[in-house]
């Protein structure tokens, strides 16, 4: 359902892509791997055009969205959960998960807050609570629940894992497989844990100084130890 | 003494809500936008002089009804300046520093107070209010003029309304969500750049409407709104720069002190505003309701 590039993206003068290309099929989870500064949040931000200046082509079903703005990719069903989760501080979580509506799809009615919170149970006693008043894991918790309120069909997760519980991070997978299947929801995940990435997903990229180095499955990407060396620090 | 003293009182929260009227369309546009409109003062006396006209061509008689009807009128048409404005101007000073959208406004500041050269001219008018508010009531030993107390109640209104829509109504939460991160709320599915338009609709609908409500009384000139313009800023900047709570807090804490000053040293009128503006920044110097939100 998305397929991505070669594309270039760029902040001012700095070339932070180049030529990547990369393809996520409707329903598939994909990861994308590389170390810290390879450019894994500007391509994400780029597949939403929020953010770098981008070259070259972002197609959702074949169609070409040239310069789309986020806003309308939202309602496409593009969704993005950004590493900096940006819940709104003075907003309760009640209300967090309502600004997640905008992205809804002409005809697809979103989610009910009761609905989101019935999948993110931890949501439930925080309800009334403001975006501040939250904990790390609790916000990472809550962004990737606002972000799947308008029921998108490809969702991009900008490192969910970070900071999380490891006792969490199970359960977000069991989350996320558990929205997968009830519906059609493609994933494609920036992520540094190599653990939540492979429970998640069945392919990778690996992005290495703004380009992509590999691309294939993980069996592929076990069988050539060589590759490790594009996640060291 | 008391009776003198009750009387200052009033005219300083008749200034402070003639002064929070002007300033409440700069609070939503700084408050939201982050945008220093300088022209809000242009488009406050196009709203002004478009009242004045309207009055003229519909007869002498000027019931209270046709009045308000009128203010409102001036509002939406400044309203849909503001539409030009966001197009040709204020949409193009989103990416840049602050100090090119001051000298951008100021420049359109300059641009609006000509064209309104050009249409009415340079003389100074006036106009009444309208029959129902051109009484005095007294309370006592105080008067108070009719109109006086309608701009008190209508600026009361306007606060109470602007409250309500900002921090209970889905609308204001919304726009609370643009003002603080509009990037996250584009990549959640809000529309900003169409928000952003509404919101200076919003805010040039305020300063015509102020116009209208305004004109009874005043010198009306191009530069009428020269006066108000920099007691608007001093209470935004004193409010804590676009909150509006904040800046009607500090139009009745500038306004009164004044008033009270100015009637009891005499000889320096008008000054206080500035030294109460001063000691109150000395005090807070981030305004009233620091970090709070609109
Ligand atoms: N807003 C920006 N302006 C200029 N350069 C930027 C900006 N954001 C990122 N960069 C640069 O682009 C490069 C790629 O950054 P990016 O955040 O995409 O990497 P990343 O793979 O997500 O890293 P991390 O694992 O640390 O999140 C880095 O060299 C970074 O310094
Ligand atoms: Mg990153």
């Amino acid at each position: 359902m998305l397929e991505v590039g070669p594309l270039d993206a760029f902040y001012g003068d700095s070339h932070v892509v180049q030529s990547a290309s990369l393809h996520v099929a409707a329903g598939e989870g994909v990861a994308l791997l590389g170390r810290n500064g390879a450019g894994k949040t500007t391509l994400l931000k780029s597949i939403m055009n929020a953010g770098p200046t981008v070259r070259g082509p972002v197609r959702c079903d074949g169609a070409e969205l040239g310069a789309m703005p986020a806003d309308r990719r939202a309602r496409l069903g593009f969704a993005l959960v950004p590493e900096d989760r940006r819940i709104y501080p003075h907003l309760t979580v009640q209300e967090n998960l309502a600004m997640g509506r905008h992205g809804a799809r002409p005809g697809v009615p979103p989610r009910s807050t009761d609905e989101v919170v019935e999948m993110f149970p931890l949501l439930k006693q925080l309800q009334a609570r403001r975006g501040f008043e939250l904990s790390g894991g609790q916000q990472q918790m809550l962004a990737i629940a606002r972000a799947v309120v308008a029921r998108p069909r490809l969702l991009l997760l900008d490192e969910p894992t970070e900071g999380l519980a490891p006792v969490i991070v199970e359960q977000l997978v069991a989350q996320i497989q558990a929205i997968q299947a009830g519906e059609t929801l493609a994933l494609l995940v920036a992520e540094q844990s190599i653990w939540f990435a492979r429970a998640c997903t069945s392919r990778l990229y690996l992005l290495d100084s703004g380009r992509v180095v590999f691309g294939g499955t993980w069996a592929a990407f076990d069988a050539d130890p060589g590759l490790k060396r594009y996640l060291a620090l | 003494m008391l009776a003198d003293l009750a009387g200052v009182v009033f005219n300083g929260l008749f200034s402070a809500m003639v002064v929070f009227i002007f300033a409440s369309g700069l609070t939503l546009l700084f408050g939201v936008l982050r945008i220093l409109n300088f022209s809000q003062g242009g488009f406050f006396a196009v709203g002004a002089y478009l009242a004045f006209s309207l009055t003229r061509l519909l007869g002498p008689a000027l019931p209270l009804w046709r009045f308000l009807a009128i203010a409102v009128v001036a509002g939406v048409v400044v309203g849909a300046l503001g539409i030009v404005t966001e197009r040709l101007v204020l949409r193009r000073l989103r990416q840049v520093d602050g100090a090119y959208s001051l000298i951008a406004t100021y420049a359109l500041l300059l641009l609006v107070e000509g064209i309104v050269k050009l249409i009415w001219g340079v003389d100074v008018r006036s106009m009444e209010p309208p029959a129902e508010l051109s009484g005095v009531w007294q309370v006592g030993d105080v008067f108070m003029p009719t109109y006086a107390l309608f701009i008190l109640a209508a600026g009361l209104a306007l606060f109470v309304a602007l409250e309500w829509l900002l921090h209970h109504s889905r609308l204001g939460k919304l726009m609370q969500s643009v003002a603080t991160d509009p990037w996250m709320a584009s990549v959640l599915g809000v529309d900003v750049a169409r928000m952003q338009t509404w919101i200076v609709v919003g805010g040039f609908f305020l300063a015509g409407i102020a116009g209208g409500l305004l004109v009874p009384n005043q010198a009306l000139s191009p530069s009428l709104a020269g006066t108000f313009v920099i007691q608007a800023f001093g209470a935004l900047i004193v409010g804590g720069m676009g909150s509006v709570r904040g800046t009607f807090m500090a139009a009745i804490l500038l306004c009164v002190a004044d008033s009270l000053a100015s009637t009891y040293l005499p000889g320096v009128p008008g000054v206080f505003f500035y030294i109460t503006m001063a000691a109150l920044l000395l005090l807070r110097p981030q305004g009233l309701m620091r970090g709070a939100q609109l």
